[in-house]
């Protein structure tokens, strides 16, 4: 009894530890976005007992950079929610076929390699080709060059990640399936699929979160109108130096969206929605 | 654990695909989904509101012109044109460009951004003018150079003009990408800038090889700032002399002085705040402007003075005979084992401060007794928000040298004065006008009136935010500038919002440093600057570590420099290098 | 079952086309570029595998290596156990978890453009929040980017704040799609927690955990953004990676030959290794 006690509180030390770790950066940025000019490079840390917030950068931000933070924002969105659901749709159908089927002509194993290695090459040597296809396909400075970019470069990451969830998936559900009459895709759909839901969430939320954050391919395919928000947020550095203030309210209005897509869809990474009649009679 | 855990899911699965969400989980979302959404709201709502109102600055000085228009012949070129002439004393005659689209890049930073400001403040005006549209792209300041570059290269063709660094001029001109300017400003249609009212060496970051590639606009340089507080206190006065055996100098002008005073400011209380300050600050950091800020202070060991770009005076970097590398001889490293020196009198963490932290350290701290830095600096000064230093500033030209290296004789040469290197330019920044513009003409007109006398005042002072540095005529005051500038004090101070000590002593500072000094350093410019400056950059940081000794430092950057060069080519090299740097053409420092 | 066999393609290749429509011309021209030397004036010229001798005699590159390596070696020692431990915690259901979870994933969402300006202030020697509480604490002023040992470990502490919930929600995924049946037979059997740990999760989740690891471990290879702010790849080279060293070489010197030459070295080198690893995996990973 004792002893699962003080398990209790280790780990809820360790929790609060953790959270404290994981929210320093964020609360560091958002406190520092209400200080003065003056205050960004004092190591205060408390409002109103510190040092005097205000609200400027704010209003600043809104007044001067508004319009170009929203457009970097609606584009960020469609950008990463597009290639992210991409990802997933035809990396999660590449996995499941890796997982389950056996190919003659190129072994599993050597398709696995071929799709790790595309992780290999730094986004830096394709950068300049990528330009030259999306300049011959007109598509420069153009959201849907991005998606292209994004759902080329990080479908390798879901496939991968499906392939694993879908191999942990007992085969014998789908063959009992099989047997009954239902077809491969409806066995995907209606089987596979409902029991990989953290799996499938998993991969959406990383693919997302990649293509959210990715700068190289955002700075280099576009100009004005497909500006992403990693783009704006190194904006902030100029010739007189670092304008840090900006850079922790962009970092803060960047970081909402995909926060709040984790919240809302990180129930589904429980395993509690699936259909309980597939994990036998408890 | 498990038994628990078990049953807990067996309670989930039991709802199977009936979603069990429980009410308070569902409130929890929904407040979270609110939440966010109503931050967004606000956040959009306040930005519609405030964009929707006037995005220009508070201070506008509203000019009336009053323009004549007499259309004496209308002259087609790609557009139809209207030419205009006007009895008034205006200088910049009215020249339409009807439907045309000018796409301008420039530094990102928005509408009260460094460079982006001066754009946005004219935006308007220029396109009443012109009737043309004014388009501007901002591009995030480390990314400048590759994205025109691309954008050129690639034959992509969206910008028209950009705002550019100097180095990368070189690149931009071998690879023909931009077009000269010399036809345009002899014609009498587009606003007249005197090239005469600007400093020699900000002319030759524009010139390559006698043509004028752009349009000079900024001219950012490097000064020595101290503490007028500090110097004019006759009690630390009294102490320096005693220490040093000579008055405080106000202002150094050696960097042996200006090591003496560092030396003598640093790690005690002179302000009173109960922590002791420092002699000096300064940014040192790889990769960002320790290698301008070595510069400024191996300039003036290293450049021996002549009337005109020899072989022997007036270069730095390379022999324009046989293209070695000159940046390990003992005037460079004399430099940098000054800057070792200095480098002791301030904070340790310097070695990895930008120009950020730096500046906050002068200014908004002020816990530094002097630094050199960019002519940003006495604006940032005035900012009562961000600054404990206003009215308490001096500035002088940069510190000179008793001795200069002397490659002819292979000795030190004495002088009886200090030699002073005229300047150390950050980038210079001017618009050069791209050879895939759609319409030169416009392009041109948007470059040559942004630089007409008018403008430049304003830029200089009166736009928020605008990081552009005075040097052309129109911002010395006549009595700062031995009667040759056109500037207005006043103005600096009502309108520019300086404190008038303030003012003087940095105006007098850039107006000396450009045109009272021996010499100039000349930028490099040619293609692949930014790979020797770079090899510089990082040779200098080990050396400041620690890791190298200066000489070991600078004759590793030799032996990269050697090879970068071989690798280009020599003697190509060689030829672009000995244009760029207008060899043998004479200097022509004094104001005519 | 010749309807099967014929299905599989279907599955596998919408996925195998849009990837290799578009990386072919990128990846052969990127080969391409590696043969040649091509400068700003000029037309590329072919100049055989020069490009790729320099690169093993550029003292450059053997630090930038050499530092990557190093850096990669030490996050992921540090990540994996860390992110394993507060995915097995994340399963209990205790109150907050949910909230949890999403803190704890949130430093994945931070563009590591803004977390390397961003860290520039937190790391800030001379007043930054770090060495404000260490001061209190311990009274010590750690030279977090002036040092070239101390400028490592900052990079490293980032990547591990950073990456750390990568592996997590990987791990979370693997951990929620386990069956239950082995740890109801090991309850039954009398099992403790740990040995159910031992030998059930660990055994069952190491094809997750090996995909995780390797992914990350390419990942750190390339490691760029958060260095690119902060440390600019100093003091000195110190911290210079080797994708910072190919990106200034392709874009700041516009050397393309010589950068496509070093991402081609590079993707080599993780071609040997990873086979290498996958041989000895085998075993586990490839069923």
């Amino acid at each position: 009894m004792r002893r699962s006690v003080t398990k209790k509180i280790l780990t809820y030390i360790f929790v609060i530890l953790a959270g404290i770790w994981a929210i320093f950066p964020f609360y560091w940025a958002l406190t520092t976005s209400f200080k003065s000019k003056a205050d960004v490079f004092k190591p205060v840390f408390i409002p109103f007992i510190q040092f005097e917030p205000t609200l400027e950068n704010w209003i600043n931000e809104a007044r001067l950079r508004g319009d170009v933070i929203l457009l970097g924002l609606r584009n960020s969105l469609i950008a990463s929610l597009t290639s992210a659901i991409l990802c997933v749709i035809l990396g999660g159908m590449a996995g499941y076929a890796l997982a389950r089927f056996r190919f003659e002509k190129w072994k599993n194993r050597d398709i696995i390699t071929w799709f790790f290695s595309l992780r290999f090459l730094p986004p830096i040597a394709v950068a300049v080709p990528f330009f030259l296809i999306f300049m011959n396909l007109g598509l420069i400075d153009n959201v849907i060059s991005l998606i292209l970019a994004y759902t080329v470069f990080f479908m390798p990451f879901s496939t991968l990640i499906l392939r694993d969830i879908f191999k942990g998936i007992p085969v014998e559900l789908e063959e009992s399936a099989l047997v009954d009459g239902c077809s491969r895709i409806g066995i995907f759909r209606r089987i596979t699929l409902p029991l990989a839901a953290p799996g499938l969430v998993a991969a959406f939320i990383i693919c997302f979160a990649f293509a959210w954050n990715e700068f190289l391919f955002a700075l280099i395919l576009t100009y004005r109108n497909a500006t992403t928000i990693p783009v704006v947020i190194a904006g902030a550095e100029h010739s007189q130096g670092v304008d840090f203030w900006y850079i922790c309210t962009r970092s803060i209005i960047a970081i909402a969206p995909p926060v709040a897509l984790a919240t809302i869809v990180q129930r589904w990474l429980v395993a509690g929605l699936t259909l309980g009649a597939v994990r036998g009679a408890r | 654990m498990n038994a628990a855990s078990k049953n807990k899911r067996m309670d989930n699965n039991k709802g199977g695909l009936n979603k069990k969400i429980s009410r308070r989980k569902a409130l929890s979302t929904a407040a979270k989904v609110a939440i966010s959404a109503v931050v967004a709201g606000v956040v959009a709502g306040v930005g519609g509101y405030f964009a929707g109102s006037t995005t220009a600055p508070a201070k506008t000085i509203r000019e009336t012109v009053t323009v004549k228009e007499t259309v004496k012949e209308t002259v087609t070129v790609t557009q139809p044109v209207t030419v205009v002439t006007t009895p008034t004393t205006i200088t910049t005659p009215a020249i339409t460009f009807e439907g045309a689209t000018v796409t301008v890049a420039c530094m990102a930073g928005g509408p009260e951004g460094p460079h982006s400001s001066v754009l946005y403040y004219f935006k308007d005006e220029w396109e009443k003018l012109t009737k043309a549209k004014l388009n501007i792209i901002e591009i995030p300041f480390g990314e400048l150079h590759e994205k025109v570059l691309t954008d050129a290269v690639t034959g992509a063709g969206v910008y028209d003009v950009a705002k550019i660094c100097a180095t990368s001029l070189g690149d931009l001109v071998v690879g023909g990408y931009v077009i000269p300017v010399d036809d345009f400003m002899k014609d009498p249609r587009f606003p007249k800038w005197n090239p005469d009212d600007v400093p020699e060496p900000v002319k030759r970051c524009v010139t390559w090889g006698g043509k004028w590639y752009g349009v000079p606009n900024d001219c950012d340089g490097i000064y020595l700032y101290y503490r007028r507080d500090l110097w004019e206190n006759p009690e630390y006065r009294r102490k320096f002399k005693e220490k040093y055996g000579y008055e405080l100098p106000d202002p150094p002008k050696t960097w042996d002085e200006v090591r003496d005073c560092a030396e003598f400011f640093n790690g005690w209380d002179w302000n009173g705040d109960g922590e002791p300050e420092y002699g000096l600050c300064q940014s040192l950091k790889v990769g960002a402007q320790a290698w301008f800020k070595y510069l400024a202070v191996a300039a003036c060991y290293s450049v021996m003075p002549g009337p005109i770009v020899d072989r022997y005076h007036n270069v730095f970097h390379f022999d324009p005979e046989t293209m070695e590398p000159l940046i390990n001889t003992p005037g460079p490293i004399r430099g940098l084992e000054m800057l070792i020196k200095l480098s002791k009198y301030g904070p340790e963490a310097m070695l990895g401060w930008d120009i950020g932290p730096s500046w906050d350290f002068f200014v908004t701290k002020g816990k530094a007794a002097l630094t050199w830095d960019w002519g940003d600096v006495p604006r940032m000064a005035q900012d009562p928000k961000r600054s404990v230093i206003k009215g308490k500033l001096k500035a002088a030209p940069l510190p000179g040298s008793f001795e200069v290296w002397d490659r002819e004789t292979n000795q030190w040469k004495k002088f009886d004065r200090p030699i002073r290197c005229g300047n150390v330019l950050g980038c210079d920044w001017f618009y050069v006008i791209l050879k895939h513009a759609k319409n030169k003409e416009a392009a041109y007109h948007l470059c040559a009136w942004l630089s007409a006398p008018e403008q430049l005042f304003k830029t200089v002072t009166v736009i928020w935010g605008s990081g552009v540095d005075p040097g052309w005529r129109i911002h010395f005051p006549p009595e700062l500038s031995d009667g040759w500038g056109t500037g207005n004090l006043k103005e600096w101070i009502t309108v520019g919002g300086y404190d008038e000590n303030d003012a003087k002593s940095f105006l007098r500072a850039v107006y000396e440093q450009y045109f009272k000094s021996d010499t100039f350093l000349e930028y490099l410019k040619i293609p692949g600057a930014p790979e020797l400056m770079d090899s510089l950059d990082v040779h200098i940081n080990e050396a400041l570590v620690g890791k190298k000794t200066p000489k070991e430092a600078l004759d590793a950057c030799a032996e990269d420099w050697k090879r970068i060069i071989e690798e280009r080519g020599k003697e190509q090299m060689k030829k672009w290098y000995q244009e760029s740097i207008g060899y043998g053409l004479p200097i022509k420092i004094r104001p005519t | 079952m010749p309807k099967e066999e014929r299905i599989k393609y279907f599955f596998l290749l919408p996925a195998v086309v849009l990837i290799l429509s578009f990386l072919i011309f990128p990846l052969v021209y990127s080969l391409y570029l590696s043969v040649t030397d091509w400068q700003i004036g000029k037309a590329p010229e072919i100049i055989g595998i020069s490009n790729y001798l320099k690169a093993l005699t550029d003292g450059r590159v053997h630090n930038a290596l050499s530092f990557t390596l190093l850096f990669m070696i030490f996050t992921i020692s540090v990540e994996t156990p860390f992110a394993l431990g507060v995915a097995i915690l994340s399963q209990l259901r205790f109150p907050g978890n949910n909230i949890f979870r999403v803190i704890f994933t949130a430093p994945f969402f931070t563009s590591p453009i803004a977390l390397s300006y961003l860290s520039i202030t937190i790391f800030y020697e001379e007043g930054g929040p770090l060495n404000n509480i260490l001061k209190l604490l311990f009274g010590i002023k750690v030279p977090w980017i002036s040092n070239p040992n101390y400028a490592f470990l900052s990079l490293c502490l980032i990547d591990i704040w950073q990456w750390t919930p990568f592996l997590y929600i990987i791990f979370l995924a693997g951990l929620e799609s386990l069956p239950r049946e082995p740890y109801e037979a090991a309850t039954i059997d009398g099992a403790s927690g740990f040995q159910a740990f031992r030998y059930i999760t660990i055994p069952l989740l190491m094809p997750v955990i090996i995909t995780g690891v390797l992914l990350k471990m390419i990942e750190s290879l390339k490691v760029f953004d958060i260095i690119y702010a902060l440390t600019g790849g100093g003091p000195g080279i110190a911290t210079e990676s080797y994708t910072m060293y190919i990106y200034k070489t392709g874009f700041r010197f516009f050397r393309l030959g010589y950068a496509a030459a070093l991402s081609y070295i590079l993707l080599i080198m993780l071609m040997i290794l990873f086979t290498f690893l996958a041989f000895r995996l085998r075993k586990v990973y490839y069923e």
